[in-house]
C-alpha cells in the first residue's frame, strides 16, 4: 500500500464530512488529533515506499515521501493548533477541519504528481479548500469576504498562467508526462520559448509561495483570514509549491543558465521587497506575509543553483520555515483570544505576563532572522553555501545584506515584548497542551539549528 | 483552399470581435453576448485545428454551460446590469491596451523564434483516443477531476448556507 497517506488523509477528510451532517460538532477537534497523529505516523511509515502507479502519472519516491511526512507533520500541528476554536463558527467546524484535510491531501498528491494534467489538478484541490475556509471567520467586519475574493480571482489568474505555460512546454515535448518532458526540454533551453514556458509553469508555484511577481495578495489575505486560517495557509501549502518549485526546475537540467539569471533576479527583488515593506508593518500578520515573501526568495536562491546540495538546501529551508513560522503564528493565536489580529502593541509587557509564549516568540523571530543556534540560520547557511558554490556572487550578496535589513523587524518583536513595561500584567494562563506545543516549537527550531546533518542527509537523498 | 482561408479569416474576425465587446461594451449584458461570441469562434479555431471533439466540448461547456452560469448570476445579483463608470476609464483602458500589447507580441516574437519539433504524421486525435487516454495513461488526473468536483460542490453548499446565516 504505497499511497496509503493519501488513503488517510482522503478517509479524514470523509470522517469529518460525516461529523458535519451530525449534531454534536464541539467535539471535532477531540477526534481530529489522534486521527492527525495517525496520519503523521503512517506517513512517516511510508517513507521508503517506492513505486510507479496510474501508468507513471504518480511516481512515490523518497522526495514525495519526505515531503508528505512534512506536509503531513505540519497539518498535525496546525490541528492542535486550533484548540480554541472561539474564531471559526462552531456550526462550521467540522467543515473547516475537512477543508484543511482535503487541502492537505491535495498538496500530498501534488508532490506525487510528474504529469502536468495532474499537477495541475491536485494544486486546485489543495487550492479550492482554501478559497473555501477564508470567509469563516467569526465577529469581525468584512475583512475575510474580500481576503477570500481577492484570493479565488489572484489564484485563478495564477494556474491561467500557468496552463499557459504548461501548453507551451506541450508545444515543445510532445508530451505532459515530466519523464518525457525531461528528454526534450532541456535542448530548447537555449530558445526563448524555452525559459518562457517553464517561467510561466512555475507562476503558479510562485503564486503559492508568495513569490515577487505574484506576491501581492499575501498581506490582505494574510490580513482578513482567522488566524489559524492564516498560520495553515502560511505554512503548509507553501512546502507544496517549493516541491513543485525544486521538481520543475529539475526538467532544465544544467542548461538553463538564461532560467538561473531570471530567476536570481525574481529572488533578489522578493527579498528586498518583502523586507524593506516589513520594515513599516504595525499589524504582525502582514509582517509575517512580507516576511514570507522574503523567505520565498531566500528559498529561491537554493532552487536556483540548479544542483543536488541546492536543492537539500531548500528542502531543508522550508521545513525550518515551517516550523519558525508555526512557533510565531501560535503566540499570536493564544495571544488573541477573540479571533481578533494582533498589532504590535499587544506584545507589551509579554515576558512579565506569559514568559513561556515571549520565548517561543523570541526564539521564532530570531530563527526568521536567522541569528545562531537557531534553525534560520543554519538553514540559510546552506543556501547561501550552495548558491556561492554555483558562482551566484551576486545574489550572495543581496541576501546577506537583507538578512541584515530584517534583523530589525523581527527583533522589534523581541524587544517589545521583552523590554516594555505594560501598564496592566494580567498574566495568560496556559494549558498543560499550550505549553507541550510551546516547547515543541522550540525544540524543533532549536534542534534544526544545532544538529542539521542528519535531515539533511537524507534530503540530500531524496532530490 | 480559398474558401477554406475565407471561413478561416470569418471565425477569427467573428472571435476578435466578440472579444472586443465584452471588454468594450457598456452592459453587462452584452458583455456576455460578446463572450459566448468569442466562445464559438474559438470552436470553430478548433474545428480548423483538427480537433472537432473540443469544438463540441467548447460549445457544450462554455457556451451551453458558463455562459448561463454568468447569466443567471448577473440576473441574481440585480443592478449590476450596467457596467460602472469606474471600471472603464480612458486612462485604464490605455493601460490595458499597452499591456496587452506587448505581451502579444512578446509572445508572437517567442513563438515565431521558436524551432518546434517537426512531427511525422499530421497531429490528430479522434474522440476514441481521447477516451481512451483518459482510461488509460490520463486515468489519475481524471480521478482527481471528481475528487476536484466533490470540494467544489461541498464548499459552494457551505458557503451558501454561510452567506445565509444558518446554522
Amino acid at each position: 500500500m504505497m499511497i496509503l497517506p493519501e488513503l488517510s488523509t482522503l478517509l479524514f477528510s470523509i470522517v469529518f464530512l460525516f461529523l458535519s451532517l451530525g449534531k454534536k460538532k464541539d467535539s471535532a477537534v477531540l477526534v481530529a488529533k489522534p486521527l492527525s497523529i495517525i496520519i503523521l505516523g503512517i506517513s512517516l511509515v511510508n517513507i521508503l515506499a517506492n513505486g510507479e502507479l496510474f501508468s507513471g502519472a504518480y511516481r512515490i519516491d523518497l522526495f514525495s515521501q519526505v515531503f508528505k511526512a512534512i506536509i503531513a507533520y505540519g497539518f498535525c500541528l496546525v490541528i492542535f493548533m486550533i484548540d480554541r476554536q472561539d474564531e471559526i463558527e462552531g456550526a462550521y467546524f467540522p467543515e473547516y477541519i475537512m477543508f484543511l484535510s482535503f487541502s492537505a491531501l491535495g498538496l500530498m498528491m501534488l508532490v506525487s504528481s510528474v504529469e502536468l494534467i495532474s499537477i495541475v489538478i491536485a494544486l486546485e484541490v489543495s487550492s479550492y479548500s482554501l478559497y473555501v475556509i477564508i470567509p469563516l471567520r467569526k465577529g469581525q467586519t468584512n475583512i475575510q469576504i474580500e481576503a477570500s475574493v481577492k484570493y479565488l480571482f489572484f489564484g485563478a489568474i495564477s494556474t491561467g498562467i500557468m496552463l499557459f505555460g504548461m501548453s507551451y512546454i506541450y508545444g515543445i515535448a510532445g508530451s505532459t508526462f515530466l519523464s518525457d518532458i525531461l528528454k526534450v526540454l532541456p535542448g530548447a533551453m537555449n530558445q526563448p520559448i524555452g525559459v518562457f514556458a517553464l517561467i510561466l509553469t512555475l507562476t503558479g508555484f510562485f503564486f503559492k509561495l508568495s513569490l515577487f511577481p505574484m506576491h501581492f495578495w499575501a498581506p490582505d489575505i494574510y490580513e482578513g483570514a482567522s488566524n489559524t486560517t492564516t498560520t495553515f495557509i502560511a505554512t503548509v501549502p507553501k512546502i507544496g509549491a517549493a516541491a513543485l518549485l525544486i521538481r520543475i526546475t529539475m526538467l532544465a537540467n544544467a542548461s538553463g543558465a538564461q532560467l538561473v539569471n531570471i530567476l536570481i533576479v525574481l529572488a533578489a527583488i522578493s527579498m528586498t521587497l518583502g523586507n524593506l515593506v516589513g520594515l513599516v508593518q504595525k499589524d504582525i500578520k502582514r509582517l509575517l506575509a512580507y516576511s514570507g515573501i522574503a523567505h520565498a526568495g531566500y528559498l529561491l536562491m537554493g532552487v536556483l543553483a540548479l544542483s543536488k546540495d541546492g536543492y537539500a538546501a531548500a528542502m531543508y529551508y522550508i521545513t525550518i520555515y515551517l516550523f519558525m513560522n508555526l512557533a510565531c503564528f501560535y503566540v499570536m493565536i493564544l495571544l488573541a483570544k477573540d479571533g481578533r489580529n494582533i498589532v504590535l502593541n499587544d506584545l507589551v509587557g509579554l515576558s512579565k505576563r506569559a514568559p513561556l509564549l515571549a520565548f517561543t516568540l523570541a526564539v521564532g523571530a530570531f530563527s526568521l532572522a536567522g541569528i545562531p543556534p537557531t534553525g534560520g540560520f543554519t538553514g540559510k547557511l546552506f543556501l547561501f553555501m550552495s548558491a556561492f558554490r554555483e558562482g551566484h556572487l551576486a545574489i550572495v550578496i543581496i541576501g546577506a545584506v537583507n538578512t541584515a535589513i530584517s534583523i530589525f523587524y523581527y527583533l522589534n518583536l523581541v524587544r517589545m515584548s521583552y523590554s516594555k513595561e505594560a501598564e496592566s500584567a494580567e498574566p495568560i494562563q496556559l494549558t498543560f497542551n499550550e505549553k507541550a506545543l510551546c516547547y515543541i516549537f522550540i525544540f524543533l527550531v532549536l534542534y534544526m539549528g544545532i544538529v542539521p546533518f542528519g535531515l539533511l542527509d537524507i534530503f540530500r537523498l531524496a532530490v | 483552399m480559398i474558401f477554406a482561408d475565407a471561413i478561416f479569416i470569418i471565425i477569427v474576425l467573428v472571435t476578435l470581435a466578440g472579444a472586443l465587446m465584452t471588454v468594450l461594451s457598456g452592459s453587462i449584458i452584452y458583455a456576455l453576448m460578446g463572450l459566448v461570441t468569442t466562445m464559438f469562434g474559438i470552436a470553430g479555431l478548433y474545428v480548423y485545428l483538427n480537433a472537432p471533439f473540443l469544438a463540441m466540448m467548447q460549445i457544450l461547456i462554455y457556451v451551453g454551460a458558463i455562459s448561463v452560469l454568468i447569466a443567471f448570476a448577473i440576473m441574481l445579483i440585480g443592478p449590476l446590469y450596467k457596467r460602472p463608470k469606474e471600471w472603464s476609464y480612458p486612462l485604464k483602458l490605455i493601460a490595458a491596451a499597452v499591456v496587452a500589447l506587448f505581451s502579444f507580441f512578446m509572445f508572437a516574437k517567442v513563438m515565431l523564434k521558436a524551432q518546434w519539433a517537426v512531427l511525422s504524421k499530421p497531429f490528430a486525435i479522434s474522440t476514441k483516443d481521447i477516451g481512451r487516454l483518459l482510461f488509460d495513461r490520463l486515468t489519475f488526473p481524471f480521478e482527481l477531476i471528481s475528487l476536484l468536483i466533490v470540494v467544489a460542490i461541498i464548499g459552494a453548499v457551505m458557503l451558501s448556507l454561510y452567506s445565509r446565516g444558518e446554522k
